[in-house]
């Protein structure tokens, strides 16, 4: 069936996706080492809004309830979210770009260059110096920078070749991780921190980095959903889009350009959290099909709700040991998608 | 022509030339396609066919020269607005992600639909007759990773007619498609340049389909224009055998009466060891 024949089922799938979203939400903020209802922190998380709030009474609840929802785990929780959906957009955008389901947000040196400029931080203490944020800075910096090199290298005779770029990836994620390793070796006494760190963790949530993420993820989803339809002609060849009258240069730019910021800030927010942005679009794509106009925002929301389950286990399978999110997603995430390719072979879907 | 009545050519190819990095491709072409005719470039492997053809879509820009498609040089149309004039069906389309027919023939309505759009019922409409035209309709709910050769050849017509545009261009359509369907293809092609005044330029490798169904024929040879003109004048046997190097025997087709090229080079010495095989093997049986 086309798309346009089942796009009112499609929007109620979303809306489905949604409302199981806010659900998992509050499910996340009342699991803990507190014991607080999904209910309680319902209200608490209402109370605080402007208009809504006015007319709730929270005062019934003991404070400490209030600052662990409000402070922590809802902070922590949106965190994962948007993380979640940066992730799983930038992987269906890159996947779509260069028609390979392999390809994934940090493809393209944004881990590699954020691990580097995390790395750089902790072993100089460069952390301390400029802040709280200046790992994440410097991370962010990193990556960045790494991106755009790049990109600048895969770039030739005024059109970006998907080949080289892939290529141009391997070979600065090789290099910079070659630094990396030599660094860690030099500083055995910081090896924990750069570590922990590269696997990735909401632990630090706090509510600047949420509002920093939000907007990026926000703004980043706007401009990748404009373009849905142009994916989906991409994916059938560039020559093919140019005939059908994409300007495939200019889609091509902008979303690199969008898709990597977003993973940037995502990294530099949360560290490098692996497979999310290679497997939830992969999955829902076995589902619902290869229609950019649908698998964009799907994933968007799986991939949410997938991070924010993801972090909710990574915090309260064995407290009060924090595992980091990184390995959760793959050692759960990767089983799940094993059952997905063996069901789709087998139905013949793909 | 009659005093002050300007007659342009649709589109008109004026002294290209083109290099790949020392090698000069194309050589001083001027060409012209008038509407609604049936254009065939021929040539042997390497004489620029593709080139050509890949510069008038534009997929290639011209070393030197200008390509005019209605009086404006073809490099200043956007790709969105060349989409309204030319529809392109390249050589192989591999689609490895699984939409369904309609969803690739929808995709030809790309050009034509705002950006914040969807495709609306006249855009199905449109599609719809487009398959039907093309007889794809009963597949439209087919994954197209699941359709043979011949079916998605004639998927991505329908999306270039769902394109409305005026201009069909084909890279050797039928050079992979066996004998029924290359003459399924070409004949419905032709049903399209005679109903729809479509003008059709294509590139063929096979001389004899080229000399039934066009009406102009561009013989290339290293980059050069050897001949033009209506299949009489091209499709002669001094022609053939200068720019292919191989002897040839012509005769009028019998439905047509369009030249038919028989290739004669080297058949004597074929036959003779065919002779010969057959003799060896009643030898054998004698044993």
């Amino acid at each position: 069936m086309a798309y346009i024949q089942k796009k009112q089922s499609y929007r109620i799938g979303l809306y489905v996706l949604t409302i199981l979203l806010f659900v998992v939400i509050l499910f996340s903020c009342s699991v803990g080492a507190a014991d607080i209802g999904m209910l309680d922190a319902l209200k608490i998380i209402l109370g605080k809004l402007p208009v809504v709030g006015t007319r709730l009474n929270i005062k019934s609840l003991p404070d400490s309830a209030i600052t662990i929802v409000w402070k922590i785990r809802f902070p922590r929780v949106l965190l994962a979210m948007f993380a979640g959906a940066a992730l799983a957009l930038a992987g269906t955008t890159y996947q779509g770009l260069f028609r390979n389901p392999l390809a994934e947000p940090y493809i393209l040196g944004v881990s590699a260059g954020a691990a580097f400029g995390g790395t750089l931080s902790i072993v100089f203490g460069l952390s301390k110096l400029l802040g709280i944020g200046g790992t994440s800075l410097m991370a962010f910096i990193g990556s960045v920078l790494t991106t755009f090199i790049v990109y600048r290298l895969g770039r030739g005779q005024g059109r970006t070749s998907m080949t080289h770029l892939i290529l141009a990836g391997v070979a600065i994620n090789s290099l910079l991780s070659s630094f990396i390793s030599l660094m860690m070796i030099l500083n055995r006494e910081k090896l924990d921190r750069i570590v922990l760190w590269t696997m990735g963790s909401f632990t630090g949530a706090s509510w600047e980095k949420v509002l920093l993420e939000a907007l990026s993820t926000v703004i980043g989803m706007f401009i990748i959903c404009v373009y849905g339809r142009e994916l989906n002609v991409i994916l059938t060849g560039e020559e093919n889009a140019k005939h059908l009258g994409v300007d495939v240069e200019h889609v091509k730019r902008r979303l690199l350009i969008v898709s990597s910021f977003m993973s940037a800030v995502t990294v530099s927010v949360s560290g490098i959290i692996g497979f999310v942005g290679l497997i939830i679009p992969h999955g829902v794509r076995l589902v619902v099909g290869p229609d950019h106009r649908v698998l964009l925002p799907y994933s968007a929301v799986v991939g949410a709700i997938f991070l924010v389950l993801a972090d909710t286990m990574a915090r309260a399978l064995m407290p009060p040991v924090e595992i980091p999110v990184g390995i959760i997603t793959a050692m759960f995430g990767a089983p799940f998608f094993l059952y997905l390719l063996i069901k789709s072979k087998k139905s013949g879907a793909m | 022509m009659h005093g002050n009545l300007k007659y342009n050519p649709l589109i008109s190819v004026r002294c290209l030339n083109w290099y790949y990095g020392n090698n000069h491709i194309l050589k001083d072409i001027y060409l012209n396609f008038e509407e609604g005719t049936f254009t065939t470039i021929l040539g042997p492997n390497g004489s620029g066919k593709t080139t050509l053809l890949r510069n008038i879509t534009t997929a290639l820009k011209p070393g030197r020269g200008t390509i005019f498609l209605k009086d404006r040089d073809i490099l200043s149309y956007t790709n969105r607005e060349l989409a309204h004039y030319m529809a392109v069906v390249p050589q192989n389309t591999y689609i490895d992600f699984g939409f369904s027919a309609l969803d690739i023939v929808l995709m030809g309505r790309q050009a034509h639909l705002e950006r914040f759009k969807d495709e609306g019922a006249e855009d199905v409409r449109i599609a719809r007759q487009a398959m039907e035209y093309t007889n794809t309709w009963h597949l439209r709910d087919r994954i197209v990773t699941e359709l043979s050769g011949g079916e998605m050849q004639r998927i991505v017509i329908a999306r270039a007619l769902t394109q409305q545009a005026a201009i069909l261009i084909m890279d050797e359509p039928v050079s992979h498609l066996d004998v029924y369907h290359q003459m399924e293809l070409l004949n419905l092609i032709k049903k399209l340049q005679y109903e729809k005044g479509l003008t059709v330029i294509l590139v063929l490798h096979d001389l004899n389909l080229a000399s039934q169904y066009s009406d102009t024929i561009v013989l290339l040879k290293d980059g050069y224009i050897k001949s033009k003109g209506t299949s009489q004048e091209v499709i002669t046997k001094a022609n053939i055998e200068n720019v292919y190097n191989i002897d040839v025997h012509l005769i009028d087709h019998p439905r047509t009466g369009l030249p038919y090229v028989i290739p004669v080079n080297g058949m004597e010495t074929v036959n003779r060891h065919n002779k010969n095989i057959k003799n060896m093997a009643r030898l054998n049986l004698l044993k």
